[in-house]
């Protein structure tokens, strides 16, 4: 398995490098994209360089150590002028560029994200590449490197020499109109379409043609998201894909209709969205927050790209057995278990005595600031490399029943679990793969199993959500009598 | 899934460098218009000839599913010589979105067999053909010649064009099974023989013991070509399985012209990569795919008999009629979410693939499947004639429906496109055809009438939870 990891790092590294030379023949992502996915949008000066330390686990960390160097992360202070979109301190620290970075002294307009790799700082999106500079006499330098997807304004041309005004004006149009939502009632029933009102307001100063199609259309133009109170999604995916995603697009043709704002000028919408019960990873109860995406890219002259907002939200739900197979995770640890690689028309969990596949997901929450930037969708795992003895440690946390009688019972001794899941990271999932569970449990009797994994975490227990195994009989085999 | 999610972190690293990795991706095949390697095509080909292009008009074709005849325009071609595959002295051939075949001119064509009896298409549609003028081949930009393989082209002489095709073909390859029958749930053991035909030394990557699995992968059909398993292609390196020992997996061996190899490799495919009863395997494909001084795939196929214990189970998954398939799934039903897909009862939306047996004609050995072809049925005569053909049942209790009516679904099936093998009907809420108001577990299953027998699906299990309203 290390093998395996190291391989796909490497190759990750080697492509990496690989992009290095051709980055200057070709543009990089989108630049209303960038300007929209920032977590916040400053004009700031670099004051300083400076070192912080790597956190202590942390790959970057391990490999400094390996290599004998110092286990600290150059990063420059920068003093913020001016915050154009998000919130951030006064003082910010920085990583620095892939290339070309800033210097003490030099200002400039900066689409940034919180760092993935350092607590509290934050990058430049698409690696500095798309930064401003403000130049001497106060006018803003656009790099040649600025792209726009077909569809999209042309605000600042490639190469050019901008005001000031000019270039917040733009970012300010790019990053979209100002959305709030808000839930239609205090609770939702579970089996009912969870309605939110939507209200999107023009603040740029230049009108605004936005995509609002008319009745069940439009909610293709929204995500939705929702989240615990430890900012975990309680949905299997970040975002609900709704079934009209799933169809011909040609049945919304005649719905599309284009809302035209002017400065200042307000549109609200109801949006639907029924919550079909196979979304949920966990209980639909201990969702807190709904996270509201919207996208904006259907026609010619309409606004491009995409805006996000959030709302409490609360969710009722009748079936405590249903749910009571969901995973329950604890403040500090998530737990997911299903089968191994199998997907497509097959049921997907049957098993045999001697093969029962199973991956299990341990994710924890980012401490601080809920997880939810705005840059949603993507995700990031990695394997974690899992000694027999650790998965002999895992096994020994298993809850198996074959109807009532239990074939297996968790044994919650803390011993060897904490040496296995201090790699699982804040704010990443972490996967054993490869888990034949028919190697510790006994599957030789056919019939329908419950499978269950329980985590002690702290003096809670961490429980994944169910899954069901059908071991079938094989012909010859005797029916045995229940006991 | 877990490919994907490693190719997905190798994308995201790609991204954190600027989007440079896209850009390498991008570069062959969108800034300089070519699609595929230059071997690709003649690989994936059934057969490869040389032929000059006679009369374009129409025809009345059969469809090889047994539809009704239909209109179609071909191309006559008079073969001039088989430079793979096997083929007769003269073809039909579809023009597809290839520009036109001119009348009189040589081409050098990659076939497969159509939708249609005794017609042929050029692979990818014709984008694949290649113009012969005054001696020398004119490759479409559809080929990327990758600089590796332009001394094989030479100066794109026919005699050039031939020669690489034998090349870009690669060793001849046979297999067979390492026992008469097999148990659904045991290995599947294959002894493969890889043999030079070239004229000079070829080199193949070609470890031995173990690591040999990570260079082929398995397709299981059954007598119609139907795939038996979930995946198009099976994997010993896919699935379930612990990574193999840390062996060398791209050990060399140099074979003279006329030697051969054989390596043996098992496939362990767990029962729920099934998605037909294994007892209806009747053959199976290895590839090979090769690296080294020669690159690419090869295939061979053989019989095979598989048996399986656990008949109750097997009767759960799809049966294919000679003619169709039908594959139905839930929309919401992967990763995380449980084997019983669960519901509301206003909302049970599932989705039904049908696929004609002609896109595995049993006849048909190589890999190639456009999955492009998918098309969308959202029209709602299509919709509400399909829902009349599913069986809901609840503790063994037939849920009302809509009445069949089989002329319908005749109607249906003979309306859709023999080119297009996999329609696709993405969203039915059975909620709307059927009564799920009780809470409880639910079986669906689709059972389409055809001539020759009903083509069933496998059955989907529906969880409905207690309805919320009145519970506070």
């Amino acid at each position: 398995m290390r093998a395996h990891v190291r391989r796909v790092l490497g190759l990750a590294v080697l492509l990496a490098v690989a992009a290095g030379p051709v980055r200057g023949m070709v543009s990089v992502s989108d630049f209303p994209h960038v300007v929209q996915h920032a977590d916040v949008i400053v004009r700031a000066k670099v004051i300083r360089w400076d070192e912080v330390p790597w956190p202590e686990a942390s790959d970057e960390a391990l490999f400094r150590k390996k290599e004998g160097l110092k286990p600290v992360a150059r990063v420059q202070v920068l003093e913020v002028r001016k915050v154009l979109a998000g919130q951030c301190a006064e003082r910010i620290v920085m990583e620095p560029f892939w290339r070309d970075s800033l210097q003490p002294g030099q200002e400039a307009y900066l689409c940034l994200r919180r760092s993935p790799r350092l607590p509290g700082a934050y990058e430049a999106m698409n690696l500095g590449l798309l930064a401003l500079p403000v130049l001497e006499d106060g006018r803003v330098a656009v790099p040649k490197r600025v792209h726009y997807p077909d569809g999209a304004e042309r605000l600042l041309e490639p190469d050019s020499v901008e005001t000031a005004e000019n270039v917040e004006a733009a970012l300010r149009y790019y990053r979209g109109p100002d959305m709030d939502v808000r839930p239609l009632k205090d609770a939702f029933a579970v089996d009912e379409p969870l309605a939110l009102d939507v209200t999107l307001t023009n603040r740029t100063s230049r009108p605004m043609a936005l995509a609002l199609d008319r009745g069940r259309a439009l909610r293709i133009r929204f995500g939705l998201g929702l989240w615990d109170g430890q900012g975990r999604s309680v949905l299997i995916s970040q975002t609900l894909v709704t079934r009209e995603l799933m169809m011909d697009d040609s049945e919304f043709e005649p719905l599309r209709e284009t809302v035209r704002l002017d400065v200042g000028e307000s549109v609200r919408r109801t949006v639907e969205f029924p919550l079909p019960p196979a979304q949920f990873a966990f209980s639909p109860e201990r969702a807190r927050t709904a996270t509201l995406t919207y996208r904006s890219r259907a026609q010619e002259g309409e606004w491009y790209g995409g805006q996000f907002a959030e709302c409490p939200v609360r969710l009722r739900c009748a079936d405590g057995a249903w749910m009571d197979t969901l995973a329950q995770p604890t403040d500090g640890l998530a737990v997911t278990l299903h089968v191994y690689s199998v997907w497509g028309p097959a049921r997907s969990t049957v098993g045999t005595p001697r093969d029962v596949w199973m991956e299990a997901m341990f994710a924890r929450p980012e401490p601080g600031p809920i997880l939810r930037s705005r840059m949603t969708g993507g995700f990031s795992y990695s394997p974690l490399d899992v000694p027999p003895a650790a998965r002999a440690a895992l096994a020994a946390r298993l809850d198996v029943r074959l109807g009532d009688r239990v074939l297996a019972r968790p044994a919650l001794a803390p011993g060897g679990l904490e040496t296995l899941l201090a790699p699982v990271r804040p704010g990443q999932d972490a996967r054993v793969q490869h888990w034949n569970l028919a190697e510790t449990v006994d599957f030789s009797e056919p019939g329908l199993y419950r499978v269950r994994l329980v985590v002690p975490d702290g003096d809670a227990a961490a429980r994944s959500n169910e899954v069901l195994v059908h071991i079938p009989r094989a012909e010859g085999d005797a029916p045995k009598e229940a006991p | 899934m877990p490919r994907l999610r490693h190719l997905a972190c190798i994308v995201l690293a790609g991204l954190a460098a600027g989007g440079g990795l896209l850009t390498v991706l991008a570069l062959p095949v969108a800034a300089d218009g070519p699609r595929l390697i230059a071997y690709e095509p003649f690989q994936n080909a059934e057969t490869v000839v040389r032929a000059v292009a006679g009369e374009t008009k129409p025809v009345q074709a059969q469809p090889v599913d047994g539809g009704t005849p239909r209109p179609i325009t071909v191309t006559t071609f008079t073969v001039e010589k088989v430079l793979a595959g096997a083929c007769p002295d003269r073809v039909q051939v579809l023009p597809g979105k290839h520009p036109g075949y001119r009348a009189g001119t040589a081409y050098v064509l990659c076939l497969v067999p159509s939708p249609y009896e005794d017609v042929w298409q050029g692979l990818y549609e014709g984008q694949a053909s290649i113009r012969i003028e005054d001696g020398r081949c004119i490759l479409p930009e559809f080929y990327w010649i990758r600089d590796d393989l332009r001394p094989l082209l030479g100066d794109f002489s026919v005699e050039a064009m031939e020669r690489a095709v034998r090349r870009f073909r690669g060793p001849a390859m046979t297999v067979r099974p390492l026992q008469d029958a097999f148990r659904c749930d045991e290995p599947l053991g294959f002894a493969v023989t890889l043999t030079n035909p070239w004229p000079e030394a070829m080199t193949l990557v070609l470890p031995a013991g173990e690591a040999f699995g990570r260079h082929v992968t398995l397709r299981l059909a059954d007598a119609g070509g139907f795939n038996a398993l979930t995946r198009a292609w099976h994997s010993p390196a896919y699935g379930a399985m612990p990574p193999p020992p840390d062996e060398p997996a791209d050990a060399k061996i140099t074979l003279a012209p006329g030697e051969s190899v054989t390596r043996e490799v098992r496939f362990r495919v767990l029962l729920a990569e099934f998605r037909q009863d294994p007892q209806r395997v009747q053959s199976a494909v290895v590839c090979y795919s090769g690296s080294g001084d020669w690159r690419g795939r090869q295939y061979a196929r053989c019989p095979v008999r598989l048996t399986c214990p656990y008949r109750r189970w097997a009767g759960d998954l799809a049966r294919p009629a000679p003619a169709w398939a039908v594959h139905l799934g839930g929309p919401y039903w992967d990763g995380d979410a449980r084997w019983r897909t669960v519901a509301n009862r206003d909302d049970v939306p599932v989705y039904v693939v049908l696929e004609r047996g002609w896109v595995h004609q049993p006849g048909r050995v190589r890999g190639y499947t456009s999955w492009s072809q998918w098309r969308p049925l959202a029209d709602e005569a299509s919709r509400a004639t399909l829902a009349a053909c599913f069986r809901v049942t609840r503790g063994g209790q037939a849920v009302a429906g809509l009445a069949l009516q089989p002329d319908r679904v005749r109607a249906l099936l003979d309306g859709l496109d023999p080119e297009a093998p996999r329609p696709v009907i993405s969203d039915i809420n059975l909620a709307r055809y059927f009564d799920f108001s009780e809470p409880g577990q639910y079986e669906i299953r689709l059972v389409l009438p055809c001539e020759g027998g009903p083509s069933l699906s496998r059955v989907l299990y529906v969880y409905v939870p207690a309805p919320t309203a009145g519970a506070d």
